[in-house]
């Protein structure tokens, strides 16, 4: 518990502390480890940093510079100026002459020398930084003193690799200081003990969970639009509810808006200013892709009150400290009920308060996705992230890294491995194969001639060769910056990053919107694609950056289902949407989670099926390939398919039929995997995938625009590097594992596989309908708008949409 | 596929190696051999293969055309640390089992690899002169403009192999009276080209070279 001085310090900086917190200092002081639970930004850093600095004010005087206690892990190298001034206040006025520091990616190479000589007592990292000083062999002294280490933002890292390189950091730090005591702070995550075991280790007694959540009830409401369609598609009801939202934003001191794409962000962002003309000075935007000028000054507007409304997407979703708002809005869908509430966590910060959140539907079908969400929070479904299990390429990089710092023997390093939940079953052939691809490359059988890494002398691995040990410093820390391109302008003048799949596209001379303004590529080379303000008037599309579509996550979509039925309890959002549920009914069923209802139906374009299964966006897209796979390779049609988060459609130009046999048979998990990749062009996704594996593994060496490269004679491509593997190196489980990841997460393999065991045991509906019904309808608009040019797609849209609605009429 | 280039007659070979009939004398580039064992040199775990592979798909394409004499555009190694026992003597094999004389036009890789102090049995050059075309393994190395065929580019070209995808081809490429080799050695890379308006592109696709139709405009 704290006493005096820092108790006093409290009460008068922060008022009288919450439960929870003084729960989480009584757990530290008995010794423990353990999870922290709590909304962001809810008081969670003072609960983590006043327990260690308690224990070290007993230990340490408070007038001299105090040894390294306590690691501050955090997953954005951003939220560490924040974090350091945190944690810096108790400690300016209670132990002026302890430190804290940062050391990131952005430390400069001179701070970072001072920081090799003496660790200050509370260090604040990433998990690349704090690997990177495993290598280093006095670092283990260092940290002879270290007490805590705290993870901030766990749930961002579990089920990352980078999260995988903390759990193996924090086995190293265990080794050496059995004592310590780990703390992650979480937000709200369906498998709480899963993610405390990734963190501490699944062997470790006297660990707890410390949970915040009863301490903040949620509130989930929906803006309901008065007319409502009868055919929704995504994007259609878009910025309708404008009005609406402007009421609500002017009836509020300060608001943050929360939309699921940057495009949505941008067109928001114009329509409020439009909307609220007196307030248009005092609505901003902010999103991950702004340069981080921008975006500061954003943050300062909105903590200082010059701010009345923040367009953001999901950049607003992490951050320390962030002064709470007094509304949050949420344009489209929810996505995901933990993903909702953490945004819905942004209001009503004070104790007691209750968080708000208002949904505001793009289209109808999301009016009942804000009440399945609302369902779903108060039966406490709430979605979990999934740990990594054992991926070798970063067992291949942490090898390494703790070799190069102290040698050692394979079965200790083993041992230390296997206390961590990723590599808990590491069996000891893999480990074999491990020492053995770093020590002589290839197995035992063919090594690969003069190879030379790291060394097996008298049964200890040693890594002492300086160049490829300077190399494999670069190249730690590179796990996760292969896909963000700068944008900038030839003046220098950085604007923000796009995906490099996005750039990829464009081709030098296209233009592009960004950031709300058209510009031209001008040329991409490296990490950094080069633009200019674009003048000329473009024929054709002009793409949007708008960032990855997000599917709906297992437990929201089988929420919704329940929810098209009215269950558990009749909902306000579910009478606004009963006409449609009507049409629907009438032409075909309302799908759920007892039947799998398939449509087929024949408009000009051939014959659809259309399936239903509520698995999610990505789930659908496996189906759908697999499904189309099959059928084709039984009736010699082509097939077209389309997915959304409800379902996916088939359409060929004849062949498909209400056959349930054939559709059993498409949707069996009877050589599942060899018809999965042969569905889908693996071969170009294997490939691909194999550029992050060779990476982490330390086969592709970075390459650092600016510098002088050592490294010119080591450039290869990740797609050579492929095929020389898969020709002379058939066996390595490097390309084993490019494989799974692709099935994992791409096609998200676990998933996929749990629908298809459980529509199995399912009844078949098959109907036969006239015509599209509500559901089916945005498949098929999808469809259309992929397949012709813009304009015809629109007109054949609105002429589809005419007829439909006059049918319905006659219902 | 045959071209002239000033008195001389080519033939393109779909094994990414040009011959001339007159002389009996096979082309190839950028063999870039021992390039694995330099990676494993500095501590990269890349599995060896590819060297023995390119030497004797060389040596079979030599017998093949029945060739009186091998002439390479330089870039025969990769670099010094790739020129361990292994590499040089596969090389050395290669060389001794031939029965043409072989002229490497020296390349930079060559020449930062220290490859003159192996003393291996070839001759070499900086250039060489047939029929009024300059041989030589950098094009920026040429005094004055000139009909050349040259190395070192690793030319390739991007063809669209469906409606969504392109595909990167290596190619030949002639440009301004030269002609660039496509690197021949399987670990590799290649550079995507610049195409001029005049300019004329073949790839290999199968057993053949097919030119690339210049893009419309």
């Amino acid at each position: 518990m704290l006493r005096p001085p820092l108790l006093e310090w409290l009460h008068r900086e922060k008022g009288e502390p919450l439960p929870f917190q003084k729960q989480l200092w009584k757990a530290h002081a008995e010794g423990r480890s353990g999870l922290l639970h709590a909304p962001t930004g809810f008081g969670k850093t003072l609960a983590a940093w006043l327990g260690p600095v308690a224990a070290a004010l007993d230990r340490h005087p408070a007038d001299k510079p105090a040894p390294c206690s306590v690691l501050w892990i955090t997953p954005l190298r951003a939220l560490a100026a924040d974090t350091l001034m945190s944690l810096r206040e108790p400690i300016k006025t209670l132990a002026p002459a302890w430190e804290v520091e940062a050391r990131t990616g952005d430390t400069s190479s001179y701070r970072r020398a001072k920081l090799r000589e003496r660790l200050p007592f509370g260090l604040v990292t990433t998990p690349e930084s704090l690997s990177l000083m495993l290598t280093y062999p006095d670092f283990r002294e260092k940290l002879k003193h270290l007490q805590t280490v705290i993870v901030d933002e766990w749930h961002e890292l579990l089920g990352t690799k980078r999260g995988v390189q903390t759990e193996l950091a924090l086995a190293r730090l265990r080794r050496w200081c059995p004592e310590i005591q780990i703390w992650g702070l979480s937000a709200t995550l369906g498998n709480l003990d899963e993610a405390r075991d990734a963190l501490i280790g699944p062997e470790h007694p006297h660990a707890i969970t410390v949970s915040a959540k009863a301490t903040k009830p949620l509130e989930i409401e929906t803006l309901i639009p008065d007319e409502i369609d009868r055919f929704p598609w995504a994007g259609h009801l878009g910025t309708r509810m404008v009005g609406a939202v402007a009421r609500r934003v002017e009836a509020a001191a300060s608001t943050l808006l929360f939309t699921n794409t940057r495009s949505q962000t941008e067109i928001w962002f114009q329509e409020l200013k439009e909307a609220l003309p007196k307030l248009a000075d005092s609505i901003a935007m902010h999103h991950g892709s702004l340069a981080k000028k921008e975006r500061a000054s954003v943050e300062a507007g909105l903590k200082d009150g010059s701010l009345r409304c923040v367009v953001c997407t999901s950049s607003l979703d992490l951050g320390v400290d962030f002064s709470p708002v007094d509304q949050v809005i949420q344009v489209g869908s929810p996505k995901g009920i933990a993903r909702l509430a953490q945004r819905a966590g942004r209001s009503g910060h004070q104790p007691g308060q209750t968080s708000r959140i208002v949904g505001v539907p793009t289209h109808a079908f999301e009016l009942l996705e804000f009440a399945a969400a609302r369902d779903a929070w108060k039966a406490r479904h709430i979605e979990s992230r999934r740990p990594l299990h054992k991926p070798l390429d970063l067992l291949v990089q942490h090898t390494l890294t703790c070799v190069l710092g102290q040698p050692d023997r394979p079965a200790d390093l083993l041992g230390e491995f296997r206390t961590t939940l990723a590599y808990r079953d590491l069996d000891d052939e893999e480990w074999r194969w491990v020492v053995g691809f770093i020590t002589e490359g290839g197995d035992a059988l063919k090594a690969y001639p003069q190879y030379r890494k790291a060394t097996l002398r008298n049964g200890v691995l040693h890594f002492e060769d300086k160049r490829a040990a300077q190399l494999h410093r670069l190249n730690i820390g590179t796990i996760t910056s292969g896909s963000a391109i700068a944008l900038k302008f030839a003046s220098g003048k950085t604007l923000g990053t796009v995906e490099e799949s996005f750039i990829t596209r464009l081709k030098p001379g296209q233009a592009f919107i960004f950031g709300g303004r058209q510009l031209e590529l001008v040329r991409f080379h490296k990490l950094t694609a080069t633009v200019r303000a674009s003048t000329r008037r473009h024929r054709g599309q002009v793409p949007v950056w708008n960032g990855g579509k997000m599917p709906l996550s297992t437990e929201l979509a089988s929420a919704i289902a329940t929810r098209l039925h009215g269950r558990p309890a009749p909902a306000p959002e579910h009478r606004a949407v009963r006409p449609i549920l009507a049409i629907q009914r009438k032409w075909s069923a309302i799908p759920g989670t007892r039947e799998l209802v398939i449509e087929f139906t024949r408009t000009r374009e051939g014959e659809h099926l259309f399936l239903y299964p509520f698995a999610g966006r990505l789930v659908h897209e496996g189906l759908a390939a697999l499904a189309a796979y099959r059928i084709s390779s039984r009736i010699g049609e082509s097939i077209d398919l389309t997915q959304n988060d409800y379902g996916f459609s088939l359409i060929a130009r004849r062949g498909l039929s209400l056959d349930e046999a054939l559709m059993r048979d498409a949707l069996t998990t009877t050589n599942l995997v060899e018809d999965l990749l042969a569905s889908m062009n693996t071969a170009e996704m294997a490939r691909r995938q194999f550029r992050e594996v060779a990476r982490v593994a330390g086969l592709l060496v970075p390459d650092f625009p600016g510098k002088r490269r050592p490294t010119r004679d080591l450039q290869v491509s990740s797609s050579l590097l492929f095929e020389v593997f898969s020709k002379y190196d058939p066996a390595n489980l490097l390309l084993d594992q490019a494989r799974r990841e692709i099935l994992q997460r791409q096609l998200e393999w676990t998933r996929l596989k749990a629908t298809l065991d459980e529509l199995a045991d399912r009844p078949f509906r098959i109907i036969e309908t006239e015509r599209l019904t509500p559901m089916a309808f945005p498949l098929w608009a999808d469809r259309l708008s992929a397949h012709l040019p813009a304009g015809d797609a629109a007109s054949r849209l609105e002429a589809m949409l005419e007829q439909l609605s006059e049918d319905a009429m006659a219902v | 596929m045959n071209l002239r280039l000033a008195k001389l007659e080519l033939e393109l070979l779909p094994n990414l190696a040009v011959w001339l009939p007159d002389h009996r004398t096979l082309l190839v580039s950028d063999l870039h051999l021992g390039k694995s064992a330099t990676f494993r040199a500095r501590g990269i775990p890349i599995p060896e293969g590819e060297t023995r592979a390119d030497l004797v798909r060389l040596q079979e394409l030599v017998v093949r055309m029945e060739a009186a004499r091998l002439l390479i555009l330089g870039d025969l190694v990769h670099a010094a640390e790739g020129l361990g026992p292994g590499t040089v003597d596969q090389i050395h094999r290669f060389l001794d089992a031939s029965s043409v004389p072989v002229t490497l036009i020296e390349g930079n890789h060559d020449r930062s690899a220290g490859l003159r102090r192996l003393d291996l049995p070839l001759e070499i050059q900086r250039t060489q002169e047939i029929d009024g075309v300059t041989l030589i393994h950098d094009p920026a190395d040429l005094s004055q403009p000139t009909a050349a065929i040259c190395g070192h580019l690793h030319p390739s070209v991007r063809l669209p192999q469906s409606p969504r995808r392109r595909t990167r081809l290596p190619c030949f490429h002639l440009s301004n009276q030269i002609l660039a080799l496509p690197g021949f050695g399987s670990f590799t890379g290649t550079h995507p080209i610049h195409r001029g308006p005049d300019d004329r592109v073949f790839v290999p696709l199968r057993d053949q070279v097919r030119e690339v139709p210049a893009p419309k405009t």
